[in-house]
């Protein structure tokens, strides 16, 4: 996971990948950028500021990539940046050192992305050495990209 | 083979008397274990009583650590029960005996001793849960403990006075010693008197072991604290004297007592709340009447006593308040004393009138004083409280305090003369105090540009809470929380309003009432209505505020006043606008001019409230709570037919459709869950309307509107390639999809399908597209869900048949991609990790419903190939069934849908259940086994459900006008139903359950039977062959009452009822023996 990191920490969160949205229309299990980070929102509160206060948003996301927990807190009136997310279905057609081998439903043969190094990678190769055929979903959010599920292909 | 072990056991335990704790311990559950093996011998303890009493003597207490003691003392206890029925009068005379030796030995490690014996004593034989198991039967608890009663409680009780006696002529102050035997006597003392009795005749196996809180005696527990003062001790022996004597004398004596008792000491802080419990008590008790037979100045310095306590415990109260306290005795002991108030109020009419008048003035304006700022109040006010962060778990004041402000409504309405022109006045004066704020803040701001110049924000919030707080108090005062009955004007209101009706002058009061922002002059106070008076105070804040919206003062005003606000206005207006006239016998003028049905007055009432809906929709949208508390205002007004009607003539209702039509702000920047609400409002709103081309065009303004752009987003290129921002609109078109949903009725429905329909076929496809985004699926099926919920019943066979057919694909659909699914979750195993399933699982729930609730009787046939709701669910069942796990079924919501819908699909299509594939059919009826070890009632009520009604079906089968099943099923059926029939004899016969769930049990268990005969002599006999022979003819006389020869053995609704009955019976004559503990 730490390679993600280091790889696309300088990823630009570039225009085209977020778009803002005001704070109180934000909603749990949605999605949200906090610290430069595309994370899922796992819990939202609000609390305000004295009685009378207005209301504030207490954000809890984590980390699509690396599942790192951070917050923030801002005036529900105010605009956060929610990133666009993307979960394509790749066919897997072979693993070579540590890289996957995936097919879209056009054909096209990508093998730019890594095993995860998470339980569900170790299945993924586990899968393929028992010849099962299996699809790979894979999560794209501001410029970065993994592989997060499997299913059996219906095929 | 008895005495040589327990001799044994005994020696062995006074050899070890200085070793390990947990050997003693051993030689205890050794002790208790053989009294269970030993259960049906005849057991005679040689080593009774004297033996026991000596081991006391010799060691009590002087080497073992306490834990050890008490753990040997509650042996000795069980010991002794077990041998009281065998004893042939002896009882416990040595134990009495030598616990008195020890408590006069002046030695205060025996004197705890001999306490911690009695309590020992008094646990086991209470046949509570304090009880220890050791394997007797209930008849034998049950025993023990009449027993016990009649020769022994009355001892130890009469020991523990005189014990106290003693205690009491020792000097003062106590010792520590003293003090702590003086605690455990005292306790004694309240398990005695808080004994429930066994009374004769009663059933044995309903309260097995649960502790019953209400007592028959009644002391309350909280008299501990006050107990323990010495001065307090008189007291208590008074009530012992008395306690015979008559009622109402006791109630003079006892009243007398803690008057005396009052006036004497100085309460310290913790004795406030016992004494608020007596007083509670006190009128919770005895009857109205009583109080009425006391002395006139008994009476009188009883209420002076109680105004005054509840007067400083008020402000003791609102002083702990202000400084977050965690120990809240003094709120506590308030609200205790307010109960006590709401008790009298409940009775006024049987006190002499205007009994309460004065001390309900002093309890009403010290209340407000409380609550308001100085220099007219006296609420404390924390500088930090501003600052302070306040999360939004915390509770809202109208539900933290809804007990107090509900009494201190009721007392304000006891004198009406002096609540309704205080409320006003002090309200009017805010309010305009506000106003000139506001004035100046903006004066400032135009001086400076910027906003560096900081405005003193502390006065505007203490402003704020006062008006706050007023507004709250004035809501209870004028209005019932509207939850049960149709909400009406409060009696006492209406009464005053009538009584000054003459003085009133009704074109002034109507003038007063449409131009809220207006101060009236004082000189005019008594010419107007004091009941309008007050909400047009209210209106006049709403003005306000609506005033400096306009001058962009937004940011100066506070959203909690508004939300409270908006709780006024709606539960204000659930009662007084557009009352009928029916429900009272008396109307006021005033009032049927002001807010009757078809007046000027109610028309105005209407616009002035949605406009401030509009306004507060307009600013407030990044306000959750307080647009939650707007548009449930709105849907409140449009639920009722009669004010939707009202609703929908108001140019502002269709200035928000009109704005809805063009997606323009602030109705398209609600929040999700907001967005939700506000379509329910508006179709419910639109039901409203009368005239039929009017109402064609507020459909159209509505819905046309979503309906292009559901259409145009859902074909767009960008939805199709999954952009989020596409996503998005389309989960938030869909939130105003099921906002229509709900909303939906019988009127409308069909009109609602056609609009519904074609939009839910892009739905499918949206599942398909975006089958990798939880949201989209969860939301999708909530939508279909709630369609199926409120449109099914109305719809007609060929609509049926549309709406059927797509919740098939959309199962299709789900199931496409969700075979063999394994997912990566962020979060952890939680529940809304399952969320698509709970929703399929109530969708399909929902499916069958039509089979219930089916208000298109339309008779047509269904046609060859036609789809109908069971073949639905059963497809739904073999796509989810896979996907459970035990695991899975922990998950309380999870658990009780999925048992719902498998009850639901047994009972209403038992025949498709019994032809469902069979691993399938396994599988569901293995987790309904699982189910009946659920610790929800509700859960293993389904399961009991479902299991009938196959035993049902099967018997039907039986006699046969059905289609009969193949061999296999039937097969397969009856192994199930034998395989149930010894599951749930076990369960009903053997077993401690619920008694809630008896009715539902006893009719299964007869369903089964009936089903199978062989099998269940088999049980029986079975069942009576394992008992001890003393209880089995017992046992056989109880089986041939249950099932007796004239009881026809079959499934029949007056053969269950004669079963259930029989079955009552049988288990009070049986569990007595038959369970044990």
């Amino acid at each position: 996971m730490s390679d993600n990191e280091e790889t696309f920490e300088g990823a630009d969160a570039g225009a085209s990948s977020t778009y803002p949205q005001q704070c109180s229309a934000l909603r749990k299990n949605g999605y949200v950028v906090l610290k430069n980070r595309p994370c899922k929102i796992v819990e939202m509160s609000t609390s305000k500021t004295g009685k009378h206060g207005h209301a504030k948003v207490h954000l809890v996301g984590i980390d699509l990539f690396t599942q790192k927990k951070y917050e923030d807190i801002c005036p529900s009136t105010h605009n956060m940046n929610v990133p666009n997310v993307k979960r394509t279905d790749y066919q897997l057609v072979n693993i070579t050192e540590g890289y996957l081998s995936l097919m879209d439903d056009a054909g096209e043969v990508r093998d730019d992305l890594k095993v995860p190094d998470t339980d569900l990678g170790k299945e993924i190769v586990e899968k393929f050495e028992n010849d099962e055929s299996i699809l790979v979903t894979v999560m794209k959010a501001m410029d970065e990209e993994m592989a997060v599920g499997t299913k059996t292909s219906k095929d | 083979m008895g005495e040589a072990s327990t001799h044994g056991m005994w020696s062995c335990e006074e050899k070890q008397k200085h070793i390990d704790i947990l050997e003693l311990k051993a030689a205890l559950l050794g002790i208790q274990s053989l009294c269970q093996t030993m259960r049906n011998c005849h057991l005679r303890i040689e080593i009774d009583n004297t033996m026991a009493v000596a081991y006391i003597n010799d060691m009590g207490g002087t080497h073992s650590t306490s834990y050890v003691r008490e753990q040997i003392l509650q042996t000795v206890a069980v010991i002794l029960k077990r041998a009281t029925l065998d004893k042939k009068g002896k009882s416990c005379d040595t134990l009495f005996e030598d616990v008195t030796t020890l408590i006069s030995s002046g030695n205060i490690t025996m004197q705890l001793v001999a306490c911690s014996m009695l309590t020992s004593l008094l646990n086991e034989y209470s046949y509570t849960s304090r009880t220890s198991s050791v394997g007797l039967t209930w008849e034998f608890h049950i025993k023990c403990k009449r027993e016990f009663e009649l020769s022994d409680l009355k001892r130890v009780f009469m020991f523990s006075l005189k014990v106290l006696n003693e205690i009491e002529a020792q000097p003062n102050p106590l010792s520590r010693e003293a003090t702590a035997f003086l605690n455990r006597i005292l306790c004694i003392a309240e398990q005695v008197l808080s004994w429930e009795f066994t009374l004769p005749g009663a059933k044995v196996h309903g309260h097995a072991f649960s502790t019953n809180p209400n007592a028959s005696l009644k002391p309350p527990e909280s008299w501990r604290d006050v107990l323990l003062e010495k001065s307090t001790l008189s007291l208590f022996f008074r009530i012992q004297d008395a306690i015979y004597a008559a009622e109402s004398q006791y109630l003079s004596q006892f009243i007398e007592g803690l008057l005396h008792m009052l006036s004497q000491i100085e309460l310290q802080d913790h004795e406030n709340f016992g004494v608020a419990c007596i007083f509670k008590n006190l009128l919770m008790m005895f009857p109205v009447q009583d109080f009425n037979l006391l002395d006139v100045t008994l009476f009188k310095s009883f209420i002076e006593a109680l105004t005054t306590l509840t007067c400083k415990i008020g402000q003791s109260a609102a002083q702990e308040e202000s400084l977050h306290k965690d120990d809240t005795i003094y709120m506590e002991s308030y609200e205790k004393l307010l109960e006590t108030w709401m008790a009298l109020i409940r009775n006024v009419d049987s006190l002499p009138p205007g009994s309460l008048c004065a001390s309900a003035t002093q309890v009403f304006n010290l209340y407000m004083q409380c609550h308001l700022a100085a220099p007219e109040g006296i609420r404390y006010t924390n500088q930090d409280d501003n600052e302070e962060d306040i999360e939004e778990t915390e509770e809202d004041d109208r539900y933290k305090f809804a007990d107090q402000l509900c009494c201190i409504g009721a007392l304000g309405r006891l004198i009406p003369q002096h609540s309704l022109p205080l409320l006003s006045k002090v309200l009017q004066e805010r309010v305009a105090q506000m106003s000139s704020q506001l004035q100046s803040f903006q004066q400032r701001r135009e001086l400076v540009s910027s906003h560096e110049a900081t405005m003193d924000m502390s006065s505007f919030h203490a402003l704020h809470e006062d008006i706050h707080w007023i507004v709250l108090v004035a809501g209870n005062l004028l209005a019932d929380s509207a939850e049960g009955e149709t909400p009406t004007i409060p009696s006492n209101l209406m009464k005053f309003s009538i009584e000054r009706a003459k003085a009133v002058d009704i074109p002034l009061t109507m003038k007063m009432l449409a131009s809220p922002a207006d101060k009236l002059d004082p000189s005019l106070e008594d010419k107007v209505d004091s009941v309008i008076r007050l909400i047009s105070a209210v209106f006049g804040l709403c003005e306000v505020g609506n005033r400096a919206v306009s001058a962009k003062l937004t940011e100066f005003l506070s959203p909690q006043v508004d939300s409270t606000l908006m709780w006024f206005l709606e539960r204000w207006s659930d009662a007084y606008m557009l009352h009928d006239e029916m429900d009272y016998t008396e109307m006021s003028l005033p009032l049927a001019t002001a807010f009757g049905l078809d007046t000027e007055g109610v028309r105005w009432t209407f616009n002035f409230i949605l406009q401030k809906i509009f306004t507060t929709l307009s600013v407030w949208t990044s306000e959750p709570v307080l647009i939650s508390d707007t548009l449930e205002l709105l849907t409140d007004m449009a639920e009722q037919s009669s004010r939707a009607t009202y609703l929908s003539q108001s140019d502002v209702l269709w200035n928000l459709a009109r704005l809805e039509s063009s997606h323009e702000p602030p109705v398209s920047s609600l929040a999700p869950e907001a967005r939700r609400q506000f379509m329910k409002a508006m179709v419910l709103a639109g039901c409203g309307i009368k005239d039929s081309a009017r109402e064609e065009q507020y459909w159209n303004l509505l819905l046309h509107s979503n309906h292009e752009r559901f259409r145009h987003l859902a074909e767009s290129a960008a939805f199709k390639e999954g952009e989020e921002s596409a996503r998005q609109q389309f989960l938030y078109l869909l939130e105003s999809l099921i906002g229509i949903a709900t909303a939906t009725q019988h009127s409308i429905a069909k009109d609602m399908f056609q609009f519904m329909g074609p939009i839910l076929e892009h739905v499918v496809k949206a599942i398909d597209l975006h089958h990798n985004y939880a949201d989209v699926i969860t939301t999708s099926f909530e939508l279909f869900s709630e369609v199926v919920a409120k449109m099914l019943p109305y719809l007609n066979t060929a609509d049926s048949q549309m709406l059927y057919r797509l919740c098939l694909s959309a199962i299709q659909m789900f199931a496409k991609h969700n075979i063999g699914r394994q997912c990566v979750s962020i979060e952890d195993e939680k529940e809304t990790k399952f969320k698509d399933i709970i929703l399929i699982m109530e969708m399909l729930s929902n499916l069958m419903s039509k089979d219930i609730l089916d208000f298109n009787k339309e008779e047509l046939e269904a046609e060859e190939g036609g789809i109908d709701g069971p073949t639905v669910v059963t497809f739904g069942l073999e796509l989810i069934v896979p996907l459970m796990s035990t695991e899975m079924l922990k998950f309380p919501v999870l658990c009780s849908c999925y048992f719902r819908l498998v009850s639901y699909m047994a009972d209403l299509h038992s025949e498709k259940f019994c032809q469902l594939p069979e691993p399938l059919f396994n599988s569901i009826m293995a987790s309904v086994e699982h189910g009946f070890n659920s610790h929800s009632t509700d859960t293993v009520a389904l399961c009991y459900g479902a299991v009938a009604s196959l035993a049902d079906y099967k018997e039907l089968q039986g006699s046969s006008e059905l289609r009969p099943l193949n061999a296999q099923s039937a097969q397969r059926l009856q192994a199930t139903l034998a395989h149930f029939l010894k599951v749930v004899f076990r369960m009903l016969v053997l077993e401690n359950f619920d008694l809630a769930l008896q009715e539902i049990g006893s009719t299964t268990l007869f369903c089964l039977i009936c089903c199978n005969q062989p099998l269940y002599r088999d049980l029986v006999n079975e069942l009576i062959h394992s008992q001890p022979d003393e209880y089995k003819q017992r046992l056989l006389a109880a089986f041939n009452e249950l099932t007796p020869p004239t009881l026809n053995m079959h499934i029949a609704r007056n053969n269950k009822v004669t079963f259930r009955a029989n079955f009552d019976v049988f288990l009070n004559s049986v569990r007595g023996f038959l369970c044990v503990r």
